[in-house]
């Protein structure tokens, strides 16, 4: 599409500032209510994400303890038990990180530039999408590793039945590293533009 | 820092004197009408907060377009995030119509809104911001105030936007 010159276009910025806008603006108990909205909203996405976490601690923590506290138990119960509390230990880690790497909303201020806080931001965000094997998939694998493993000593299982969970579980973390990093590389490109501009 | 009075004293200047800057930009941000009243309330929202903090770093127009454009970029954010690589165009990159265009060209088409807001829309966050605060009369001092750019930066997107918004553009970035 190709928009030639006209001499009888008006004048963009009084084009652009004589549209018909009306603003909508608030009273001060409107913005505080809609500003607690806001906490209330930060609140519950934490107090979410804190239960699904503690669901699957629990869990695991319950299918550790009944597999290593129910009865005689050999090296197979032994790896897939102990396998199970370090999933929850690496539920938790992982937790916690996120709450460190995600949390901590930050608001905008008027402070800082626009580039530098909108920079900011980019930054915190790619740092935490790209290093998201560390602080996110390594805590669980060693409980997948025990898990897995018992399964693979035991003489008894069918290879395939052990195989096919164990290589879903891996193309699914991978998917996860490989889609994150792909986040971070268009969040580092426009993180480029903006240095090259200041 | 601001007290309650102040920070409703603040408040009401931005809203008198920036108001309709906040639903221009709203507007240039966000396509669908409930979001973009949404998103408008927002930046209200974010204002008032962040008022608390304000104690004239800067003057308060600057203020009010720093949150502002903050809480817009924070708003197309997730598209940043989704844009494959290169989805965005540089201004730079936006080509002025041919000044000898066809007649069929010249007599048929003119710069509308439309075109504008569709073109905006597709400029990179800064780009975006720069375009929005020449439109809205801002000189270049104080876009580059307010965006952090270097003043040279600023001088380039400005001398292009002259040249786009006097000879038209074309819609498509060329490779």
């Amino acid at each position: 599409m190709t928009v030639s010159p006209n001499s009888s276009s008006p004048d963009p910025k009084s084009l652009w500032k004589g549209q018909d806008m009306t603003p909508q603006i608030l009273t001060p108990d409107m913005l505080e209510s809609r500003s607690r909205r806001l906490d209330k909203r930060i609140r519950n996405r934490n107090r979410f994400e804190y239960l699904a976490g503690g669901i699957v601690i629990i869990a695991s923590l319950l299918l550790g303890a009944w597999l290593l506290l129910g009865g005689p138990v050999g090296q197979p119960d032994l790896m897939v038990g102990g396998g199970f509390i370090a999933l929850a230990i690496g539920a938790l880690v992982s937790m916690l990180q996120l709450r460190r790497k995600t949390g901590g909303t930050t608001f905008p201020d008027g402070a800082q530039s626009s580039v530098n806080s909108y920079r900011a931001e980019l930054v915190r965000q790619r740092d935490a999408l790209r290093s998201v094997f560390g602080w996110y998939i390594a805590p669980f694998l060693p409980g997948f590793l025990l898990i897995y493993g018992a399964s693979f000593l035991d003489s008894s299982a069918v290879l395939w039945a052990v195989l096919l969970p164990a290589m879903v579980t891996v193309a699914f973390l991978v998917w996860v590293v490989w889609a994150n990093r792909r986040a971070a590389a268009c969040i580092d490109e426009e993180i480029a533009a903006l240095d090259r501009e200041t | 820092m601001a007290d309650q009075t102040s920070r409703e004293t603040l408040y009401r200047t931005i809203a008198r004197e920036q108001g309709e800057a906040i639903a221009r930009l709203a507007a240039a941000y966000e396509k669908d009408a409930v979001l973009r009243q949404d998103l408008e309330q927002d930046i209200h929202m974010h204002l008032w907060r962040s008022l608390k903090n304000f104690a004239e770093q800067c003057s308060l127009a600057t203020w009010t377009f720093r949150v502002a454009h903050n809480v817009c970029a924070r708003h197309v954010d997730k598209a940043v995030r989704a844009r494959p690589a290169g989805a965005w165009i540089d201004i730079d990159d936006v080509e002025p119509a041919d000044g000898r265009a066809t007649p069929e060209q010249a007599t048929g088409t003119a710069l509308t809104l439309e075109r504008l807001y569709a073109l905006i829309g597709r400029l990179r966050p800064i780009d975006r911001q720069v375009v929005l605060l020449y439109l809205e009369d801002v000189d270049a001092a104080g876009i580059a105030e307010i965006s952090g750019l270097s003043p040279g930066a600023v001088a380039t997107r400005i001398h292009r936007i002259k040249a786009l918004l006097a000879q038209g553009f074309q819609s498509e970035a060329v490779a």
